[in-house]
């Protein structure tokens, strides 16, 4: 029976006739021959890779020509944080996985393997790739597997490299992506330093900083709430001795991506300016002259700029709680001569203390209403009725307030609801004038009531003398509606010698005993 | 549905891979009722399975007939036993359609699996070789859908790690969830999960996953989309299930995927 | 180079190749040990298929979405193959519905299709077909009753019954089944 088909079969093939019209099968992927529109590729070379945060360099040949890229799998428990390990997801054993350089128009071989240890499938999108998942259904492998697909570089840029494999997500919170650069033809300007650094969240069951290995937590992740935004897949990968180091003068690069997967970052260099902005990783420069620059998730950035005046750098995710509460920071160390023209540093300190500044005289009104809400707005009405304090004393005390107290309990005396409380018409202040000295002299803490309302701040210690203190405080008692004894310097003295004994005895006295 | 209660009854029949028919007579007992269940297997009562993915007219939960479950995964020790019985099933003589060249990879030789290994789950065997074993045991490979109902648990919590979740012994990862967890109802019962992905008789059914940018199936599966055609997009531990089958041929033999066996009713 | 001694000689290897090769090799798919009925109502087994390359498709009849474009563009490569190939490759369809498609209901698909005698058109027991997709890497699930979810995978298998190639979109590009095919020819003589 098999022979009688076969015959026939090979019968068949002798006498067909010839079938014109057929397209030409010897065309392929990889044709050596230029095809309308793409570039002639020329010998092939295998793809030059570098770890965060280097770069390759730049590309020097003027053809196009065939790319034999490895990129591998590996599944593997590393630093997350100090005392932290995360299970990385990995391409070539790191996150953010090797930098990739290309030129526009190479074709770029690629096979992906996934490790045999491993425990997922895998696969892996480029966006510099044009075609269907950008190679994610070409490239999906079980662990112990590879697959190899083949993709032209169409079009020049910075791309984001990343697995795509169902959940999406989970993959790249786990680290999975990196960068790919497709040079122009022309290349890029030349710069003297270059560097790449991939943004990248980490939801992890714990809190930031908890210790131990840690685990993804979906519900953060679809909540978008990660624990770690980190540069190069770790806290602190790009700070201490691995901070980007460079010199005064030179022209600098920096590779910019973001792998989220939730959130964008605002890239800034703290006490930078970059030159040139090629938003979004695009190969034009669109922009001079920026401060912060976005990178949107999935995306890239490249920015040129030149460090101007040597020291230590930050650079930061300016959502400012990521920068210093989920480790989205990095440095930089520049070195070379101070440019005092250009930046001083700190040239001279000294006190500052807004009272000398104000007005001396206040013009103080005051109102006989009672207080009935947060802290009673004197209205306008007459002079307190002088009291026997000498006037030289209340004038003395009207400067020193003036220099002290206004800043907090303001000219007219009123304070600041909820703050700090009022001296006009106080209660707690005219109560008693021994507690009044007391406060001058050790300051002032824990909840108090004044005119009904509770106050519950600090009032520092001012150091003043006995003469000020007795000055102020008569001026404070026949002023903004108080009515009240004044203080004499000895009375001040007296209550000074109390404390020091009191404080000799080993008995704490808290002003909390004062509350009414 | 008929399919489903066919299938495995003609299984037993038609998966004529294994020659010797000595072991085979142990005989396919009326499991009806736990009683009729063997020592070491867990009784799973008739239930439903709610697919991971929406069909197309919607979310259709799926009846699963009563099936004896094995406790565990199956062993390197009861492995040995079957190459014993069952020759064209060792290393030396298995043929690539049957199981690539990793197969029984952590073995010595024919019949020497490292013995430290011996009570733990057989790995790097391959979709044939699981299922000649449970034809020989008297059983079958689970469905997709009889396992998910009894070890698809439910949805992981955010805190995946806590004891709870990591399977005991080997092979335990932080997905060790993902691998397997016991549906409530059989919570008490000594069901297992040692850490291992497990083969099922369908594992080609799953073919959404992973597969990003085709046009395959009725509806298309397109760029990241398994996630909006999924029931609960949150149920990662599910999704991480159907992505790796979907990554499985028939013949691999990987590190971290065993396999356990089912038997039903006639 | 002329025909006639061309043709002669492929006869002459074709007799000797299917003579010296009995069993089936490593990876050969034919290895499988299920039995399969023809629309015609030939019973056959997969081993029998050894000799002819083939070009191979799991379809359903009622499927009206992938499978009537897959099955229509194999129809059309069969009818323009260039004339070196043509007669290399043989037609398969294998049925993921027996439940549904009885060898009545295959016999009309043929019909309606206008399939040649090149093409097979087989049915089996459900698990026989499940054990053929998972060799071949093609997956399908029944969603609704008479309905299924698969991929669009279509299959060269050489003439010891290997997989040379695979693709997933027959219908927009097929140089490189050609290509497949030519390649595989040129090893004729060769057992």
């Amino acid at each position: 029976m098999k022979h009688f088909v076969f015959f026939a079969v090979a019968a068949l093939g002798c006498v067909a006739p010839v079938q014109a019209g057929y397209p030409d099968a010897s065309a392929s992927l990889g044709a050596t021959r230029a095809s309308a529109g793409l570039e002639e590729i020329r010998g092939e070379e295998r793809a030059v890779v570098t770890s965060a945060p280097h770069v390759p360099p730049p590309i020097t040949r003027r053809h196009a020509t065939k790319v034999l890229l490895d990129v591998e799998v590996k599944e593997h428990t590393k630093t997350l944080a100090d005392g932290v390990t995360y299970t990385y997801w990995t391409f070539g054993d790191d996150a953010p996985g090797q930098f990739i350089r290309v030129r526009e128009g190479d074709l770029v071989q690629t096979k992906f393997s996934n490790h045999p240890d491993n425990t997922v499938a895998h696969n892996i999108d480029f966006h510099s790739a044009t075609g269907p998942g950008g190679g994610g259904e070409a490239s999906f492998v079980a662990p112990g597997h590879s697959a190899t697909f083949t993709w032209r570089a169409m079009r020049a840029g910075l791309y984001l490299y990343h697995c795509v494999a169902a959940p999406a997500g989970m993959h790249l919170a786990n680290g999975m992506y990196g960068l790919i650069l497709v040079e122009p033809k022309q290349g890029l300007p030349k710069v003297d330093k270059e560097f790449f650094i991939v943004q990248g969240e980490f939801y992890t069951n714990g809190a930031y900083g908890e210790r131990g290995d840690q685990h993804f937590d979906m519900s953060k992740a679809v909540r978008e709430q990660p624990e770690y935004v980190v540069f190069n897949g770790r806290v602190g990968a790009l700070m201490g001795e691995n901070a980007l180091r460079m010199n005064v003068g030179e022209s600098v690069r920096l590779y910019l991506g973001n792998a989220g997967p939730a959130l964008m970052s605002s890239f800034h260099i703290v006490g930078e300016i970059f030159d040139d902005v090629y938003s979004e990783g695009g190969t034009k420069v669109n922009q001079n002259n920026v401060q912060t620059t976005v990178v949107p998730v999935g995306g890239s950035a490249m920015v040129d700029l030149v460090m101007d005046v040597p020291g230590a750098y930050q650079f930061v995710d300016h959502s400012m709680f990521r920068a210093f509460n989920k480790g989205a920071m990095g440095a930089i160390e520049v070195d070379g001569p101070l440019r005092p023209e250009l930046f001083s540093g700190r040239q001279s300190e000294e006190i500052f203390n807004p009272g000398t500044r104000l007005q001396r005289v206040a013009a103080v009104t005051t109102s006989v209403s009672p207080a009935t809400s947060a802290a009673p707005v004197p209205a306008p009405a007459p002079q307190a009725k002088a009291s026997t304090a000498d006037s030289a004393a209340v004038e003395h005390g009207k400067e020193v307030y003036a220099k002290i107290c206004t800043t907090c309990h303001q000219p007219d005396g009123r304070g600041m609801a909820g703050v700090f409380p009022p001296l006009a018409q106080s209660d707690y202040l005219m109560h008693d004038s021994e507690r009044a000295i007391r406060v001058l002299l050790e300051g002032l803490q824990g909840p108090i009531t004044v005119n009904g309302q509770t106050f519950n701040g600090v009032m520092p210690n001012f150091s003043l003398t006995d003469k000020e203190i007795a000055s102020v405080l008569s001026y404070v008692r026949t002023n903004f509606g108080n009515a009240g004894p004044a203080v004499t310097p000895s009375d001040v003295q007296r209550v000074r010698a109390l404390l020091a004994k009191a404080e000799s005895g080993a008995k704490d006295r808290s002003t909390a005993s004062d509350r009414r | 549905m008929r399919l489903l209660i066919a299938a495995p009854a003609l299984l037993l029949g038609a998966m004529g891979l294994v020659a010797e028919a000595g072991t085979a007579n142990q005989g396919v007992r009326a499991c009806k009722s736990a009683s009729a269940c063997r020592t070491r297997e867990v009784f799973v009562p008739a239930g439903v399975y709610v697919p991971f993915f929406k069909s197309g007219s919607g979310i259709k939960a799926v009846p699963v007939e009563p099936i004896c479950l094995s406790e565990t995964a199956v062993t390197h020790e009861e492995f040995l036993g079957f190459v014993r019985d069952h020759p064209n099933w060792r290393k030396s003589r298995i043929k690539k359609l049957f199981a690539e060249g990793s197969y029984l990879a952590d073995w010595q030789d024919d019949l020497t699996p490292r013995p430290e290994t011996l009570s733990q789950p057989v790995t790097f065997v391959s979709w044939f070789a699981a299922g000649a074993y449970c034809e020989a045991a008297g059983g079958r490979l689970p469905t997709v859908a009889e396992w998910e109902r009894f070890a698809g648990g439910s949805t992981p919590t955010s805190k995946p790690g806590t004891a709870a979740d990591r399977g005991a012994g080997q092979g335990a990862t932080p997905f060790a969830f993902a691998m397997g967890r016991s549906a409530p109802e059989l919570a008490n019962t000594a069901l297992a999960f040692p850490g291992v992905w497990e083969w099922t008789a369908n594992f080609n059914s799953a073919m959404v996953s992973g597969r990003i940018g085709t046009s395959e199936g009725a509806d298309s599966s397109q760029f990241c989309g398994d996630g909006i055609r999924a029931v609960d997009p949150s149920n990662y531990g599910a999704f991480l299930r159907y992505s790796f089958r979907s990554s499985l041929r028939a013949n691999f033999a990987l590190k971290n995927l065993g396999f356990r066996c089912v038997r039903e009713a006639p | 180079m002329n025909r006639a001694p061309r043709g002669l000689a492929f006869l002459a290897a074709v007799t000797l190749m299917t003579q010296v090769t009995s069993e089936p090799t490593e990876r050969s798919v034919y290895q499988l040990d299920s039995s399969w009925v023809e629309d015609n109502g030939r019973a056959i087994r997969l081993e029998t298929l050894e000799g002819d390359m083939q070009l191979l498709a799991l379809i359903y009849t009622t499927c009206t979405g992938a499978c009537p474009v897959t099955v229509k563009s194999i129809q059309m490569f069969s009818r323009n193959m260039p004339a070196d190939i043509k007669g290399r490759i043989r037609f398969l369809l294998v049925t993921v519905d027996p439940e549904h498609d009885t060898l009545a209901i295959l016999r009309d698909y043929r019909r309606d299709m206008k399939l040649d005698r090149r093409w097979k058109l087989l049915r089996g027991s459900p698990e026989d077909v499940r054990e053929l997709a998972a060799v071949l890497g093609f997956n399908y699930e029944q969603i609704e009753s008479g309905q299924f979810a698969h991929s669009n995978l279509v299959t060269v298998l050489d003439r010891r019954g290997e997989i040379v190639h695979q693709q997933n979109d027959f219908a927009s590009d097929t140089r490189a089944v050609v290509d497949a095919i030519r390649h595989e020819g040129g090893q004729q003589g060769q057992p």
